[in-house]
């Protein structure tokens, strides 16, 4: 899988921006909405869940393109990536490989809070 | 220090929306949020940001949808919209900027692309605002100053009109815009009142600033114009480039209508429309300037009205002015109608005095046009109803005097006292006439001087003037002793010469009141050594001129004269002329009101040669009317005149006023006036006059 395989290349953070964000905002300030977006994280994958079992496709898609800015602004790569190819398949009405796409973001997050913590973010 | 930029930062995420608000105030500006279209609309209505920040992609209503909406709004014309969108299709680019958007960023959003897009988007808007604050007072100023503005491009197609040069040309900027301004707007030359073309032209091509004065500008419907001054200046770009040109029309209608009235009124008499006796040595100044040739010809006309004293003294100056725009008119008229080729300049002088110019003209063909002048004036009945409704006729008459203006002469005012002159000679020698001046017209005056002389010499001598006496009748009872005292001269050679030859000079040179005195002083020392003749006298007349009522002195000399001599004061009747009476009433009422006293009689002479007014016959308590000779001589032939004679009699009867009538000349002008039934009656036909000496 093209999908997989551009993952695994991709890193789970682009430092850069938090960096910038802490010289504009100060690192407290970073790490607040750091913070606020980990807390909101697993609300906002529940609701794709939720949308997902309700078959309710067009909120999927607008809950997913959401969510994949938040994460592209905070850096995210890996989270941003799957949650546009969530937003993607939504649009195609491909619900089938949507499960899968949850259960991966699910794992990044983990992986990306790992990230933050051993890079001094968190 | 001007407030921070107001921010309208919308997004359905709820963490970006934060994060982007609070970065933007970090960056100084004032931060407000919004989580969809819709609430962004509802937000613009009621706070009017300055700039919103906009996601695209957003439930409830998008953002390309929501900046269409507000977009459609008047007052957010100027308002920036930055849409902020992770899709950068070129079809999405394309709907959001046809939506209105300013700009759009891209998501993960760079914090330092959008501050710099930012701020350099809100500066072009504050530079808009400036440019468009300073467009609004520049219109304003325009609306408000007195001049039109045009302006045109490089052209000359008009981009603009100011709601004066709308006013002043009939075209909007909306109807003219575009078209070539020669095309637009119509001008004549004031002088030539030909079509002229806009002086832009050579403001174009020069690129330098012009001035027109002179232009008559005409409205679109025609139906107006304006005097107009105009000027065309370059407007140039950073480089200096012509890019177009601002017209200037200065509306001078007014200004240039009162330089006219007062250029008029500078040359014109305000009553009459003549020209005035400046204007008139002026344009004899100019004639005599440009006479070099020895063949042309410029006759001056100097007139002057006759018995116009009388209806100012009689009516009032009211009448006196109707009277003289009346005759402006008739000599206006007469010389457009005689002065077909010729120029003429016809002027009025003073008071009832006219000048008449012609240039090129012979002296006949001014003897011509000045005895047309005078038959017109002669025509001419003044009819006048004063506030009380009493109703005046008048029939006037003028002497015109002529003088020929030679290469020889150099001074307006020389030739114009000439023209005087001759004028006074033609008064002379009976009014109502024309008299040219003659190149011995000095030698004349030589002669007058003579006659001067010996008019003196003669109230010296004894046997220098002779009393003559004429009978009057009294048509009554047939009695004879009534007559008329009058007066001849004895000249160098013993010959005697009639009042005719020399009571004209007397009257010039002011010697009338001495001759008055003279007549009286005689007729009662003649009375005092002939006292059987003063028994028998009833009555006798004398004449006493009007220059002796005018005479200070006069009135005295005579009460000293009858206070001398004891004498039947009742038998002493003065004849004065109905014109004296009427240009004098004060002096002559005075005289009679003194002498009256006295016992003296009064006679209204030449009665109804004048005006024949018996509102002034009843306020003067004359004894006698005598009615003028040259209506008596026509009675038996016109029927008019007649019941004229007729009339008067009547009427001074009823007025207890006995009538005389002179010059009876005939057997069937003796019988008509017995049938009207005049008291008195006189002329050569009834008795020739004969020397006071001679009297039985």
């Amino acid at each position: 899988m093209i999908e997989s395989e551009s993952i695994t290349i991709t890193p789970i953070y682009a430092p850069k921006n938090l960096k910038r964000l802490g010289e504009i905002l100060g690192y407290e300030m970073t790490r607040h909405f750091i913070l606020q977006f980990m807390e909101a994280a697993p609300t906002q994958l529940a609701t794709l869940r939720q949308l997902f079992d309700t078959g309710n496709a067009d909120r999927l898609r607008s809950k997913a393109h959401q969510f994949k800015g938040e994460c592209l602004q905070l850096g995210a790569i890996r989270l941003g990536s799957l949650c546009e190819q969530v937003e993607n398949l939504a649009t195609q009405g491909k619900y089938e490989v949507i499960p899968e796409k949850l259960a991966k973001i699910e794992t990044e997050l983990v992986l990306f809070e790992a990230a933050l913590k051993s890079g001094g973010q968190l | 220090m001007s407030s921070p930029a107001h921010i309208l930062v919308v997004d359905d995420a709820p963490w970006i929306r934060n994060l982007l608000a609070k970065i933007l105030r970090r960056y100084g500006y004032a931060v407000e949020t919004a989580e969809n279209g819709q609430l962004a609309i509802d937000y613009f209505i009621k706070h009017h940001p300055d700039l919103i920040l906009m996601d695209a992609d957003m439930p409830v209503l998008d953002g390309i949808t929501a900046c269409q909406q507000i977009k459609k709004r008047p007052e957010a014309e100027n308002i920036p919209i930055v849409m902020v969108t992770a899709i950068v299709e070129t079809q999405w680019i394309d709907s959001a900027y046809a939506a209105g958007a300013t700009d759009y960023i891209t998501k993960p959003v760079n914090m330092d692309v959008l501050r710099n897009r930012l701020d350099y988007i809100l500066q072009a808007k504050r530079a808009k605002e400036a440019l468009f604050e300073e467009k609004e007072k520049a219109l304003v100023t325009l609306a408000s100053i007195c001049d039109g503005v045009i302006t045109t491009d490089a052209k000359g197609n008009v981009d603009f009109l100011n709601p004066v040069a709308t006013q002043l040309t009939g075209w909007t900027t909306q109807e003219a815009r575009g078209l070539h301004l020669n095309q637009v707007f119509s001008i004549i030359n004031e002088k030539t009142q030909q079509p002229i073309e806009f002086i832009i032209q050579h403001c174009l091509e020069e690129c330098e600033e012009v001035k027109e004065n002179g232009t008559i500008l005409i409205h679109r419907q025609r139906k107006k114009q304006f005097a107009i001054e105009n000027s065309a200046a370059p407007i140039r770009d950073r480089k200096g480039h012509l890019i177009g040109v601002v017209l200037v029309l200065h509306d001078v209608t007014e200004t240039r209508k009162m330089t006219k009235e007062l250029s008029y009124k500078a040359k014109h008499d305000a009553l009459t429309g003549l020209y005035n006796r400046l204007e008139f040595q002026a344009q004899l100044k100019n004639i005599i300037q440009s006479q070099h040739d020895e063949n042309t010809h410029h006759v001056l006309l100097f007139m002057d009205l006759d018995r116009f004293k009388i209806v100012n003294d009689t009516c009032g100056h009211e009448a006196g002015d109707q009277l003289l725009k009346n005759v402006a008119l008739i000599l206006q008229k007469t010389v457009e109608a005689h002065i077909t080729f010729r120029k003429a300049t016809l002027a009025r002088l003073g008071g009832d005095e006219f000048g008449l110019l012609l240039e090129n003209c012979t002296d006949q063909a001014a003897l011509d046009i000045a005895n047309n002048l005078c038959k017109s004036i002669e025509r001419f009945n003044f009819f006048w109803e004063n506030d009380e409704k009493e109703k005046s006729l008048f029939r006037i008459a003028i002497s015109i005097g002529l003088v020929q203006i030679s290469a020889q002469m150099s001074n307006p005012k020389s030739i114009v006292a000439l023209a005087d002159t001759a004028c006074y000679a033609a008064k002379n020698a009976g009014r109502n006439g024309v008299h040219l001046y003659q190149e011995n017209e000095e030698i004349l005056q030589v002669q007058n001087l003579q006659w001067v002389s010996l008019i003196n010499s003669n109230l010296e001598k004894d046997q220098g003037f002779f009393l003559f006496y004429q009978p009057i009748i009294s048509l009554r009872d047939n009695t004879k002793n009534y007559y008329e005292i009058l007066l001849r001269m004895n000249d160098q050679e013993e010959r005697l010469v009639p009042p005719g030859a020399f009571l004209s000079i007397a009257s010039r040179y002011n010697l009338m009141p001495s001759l008055d005195i003279w007549v009286i002083r005689k007729v009662l020392k003649w009375f005092r050594s002939h006292p059987k003749h003063l028994d028998k006298l009833t009555l006798t007349t004398i004449n006493i001129s009007a220059y002796s009522l005018n005479d200070p002195n006069f009135l005295d000399t005579v009460i000293n004269g009858i206070n001398e001599i004891e004498i039947p004061t009742h038998k002493l009747c003065f004849e004065i002329a109905e014109t004296t009476a009427l240009n004098n009433f004060t002096g002559v009422l005075d005289f009679i009101i003194t002498l009256k006293k006295l016992g003296c009689r009064f006679a209204l002479d030449n009665f109804c040669s004048g005006i024949a007014s018996f509102s002034h016959l009843r306020n003067l308590p004359v004894d006698f009317i005598k009615i003028d000779g040259s209506l008596i001589k026509s009675i038996v032939s016109n029927k008019i005149d007649y019941a004229m004679v007729k009339s008067i009699n009547d009427i001074a009867h009823l007025m207890q006023i006995q009538t005389m009538a002179a010059n009876v000349e005939n057997q069937a002008t003796l019988d008509k006036l017995k049938e009207i039934a005049v008291d008195y009656v006189q002329g050569y036909w009834i008795a020739e006059p004969m020397k006071i000496d001679y009297i039985k």
